[in-house]
């Protein structure tokens, strides 16, 4: 396996939380960056357009 | 043309041991880690190369894996660390960018595509198959094999009795030796 493909697993991994058992395995104590930290950096930074956003993505799913 | 490729075995002549890399990280703590290239990222210069390189079109993966092995090759972390710093780093990324403003391609697979064969070719270019059986070919049949004759040369040899093996084998002998 390549180093690319590892870190393309790695981060879909990230993204739904499966690793973060691991990394928490590794380290005493609270792990700072997980992948909730960065949905509330997120919405720190982009501010009212995730929340726009995610509103519309729920109109379109719901058809209205 | 002049080729400027290594001479084969001159990484054996080359003295490596004071590559950053073969030496111990200096990180090896994963929130000081994240946190230490989260702050070189934050770097204009460095945040200015990331998005040149969206720009071009290279995806979020090239990108992280650019920026770690990069880390790697200064010795700041091990590889496996790094690996665990590409979730947190491109996560980061993708917020930079979106706030920037810069369009981005993630790289992920998608794990619901549905792989493209040649019917949907077919479809998409409205091409219709005719049943046609494929026309039987004449192909020339093997003869049957003959068996060759007990004299000659290709004939299969007599197998021997289980007392002329046990001769061959030496095992007479051996019960000799044996009974004394």
């Amino acid at each position: 396996m390549r180093f690319d493909e590892a870190v393309l697993i790695a981060m879909q991994k990230f993204r739904t939380g499966d690793v973060l058992a691991k990394t928490k395995e590794l380290k005493e104590g609270a792990v700072r960056y997980t992948p909730e930290y960065f949905d509330e950096l997120e919405k720190e930074i982009l501010g009212e357009d995730v929340e726009a956003d995610l509103d519309q993505e729920m109109e379109i799913e719901d058809g209205t | 043309m002049e080729l400027k490729a290594p001479i084969p075995g001159e990484n054996l002549l080359a003295d490596g041991r004071n590559f950053p890399w073969r030496r111990a990280p200096e990180i090896v703590d994963y929130d000081e880690a994240v946190e230490s290239i989260l702050n070189k990222v934050d770097e204009d210069a460095e945040l200015e190369a990331v998005f040149a390189m969206m720009d071009v079109g290279a995806d979020m993966v090239t990108i992280t894996s650019t920026l770690l092995l990069n880390y790697v090759g200064m010795g700041k972390v091990s590889i496996d660390l790094a690996l665990l710093m590409s979730g947190p780093l491109s996560r980061y990324l993708e917020i930079k960018a979106k706030s920037a403003g810069v369009d981005f391609d993630l790289g992920l697979v998608d794990e619901n595509r549905k792989p493209i064969t040649a019917e949907d070719m077919r479809m998409a270019m409205n091409i219709v198959e005719q049943d046609e059986e494929a026309p039987e070919l004449d192909l020339p049949q093997e003869a049957p094999e003959e068996e060759a004759p007990e004299d000659s040369l290709m004939a299969q040899p007599p197998v021997a009795s289980e007392e002329e093996q046990s001769s061959m084998l030496g095992m007479d002998e051996e019960e000799e030796i044996a009974n004394g």
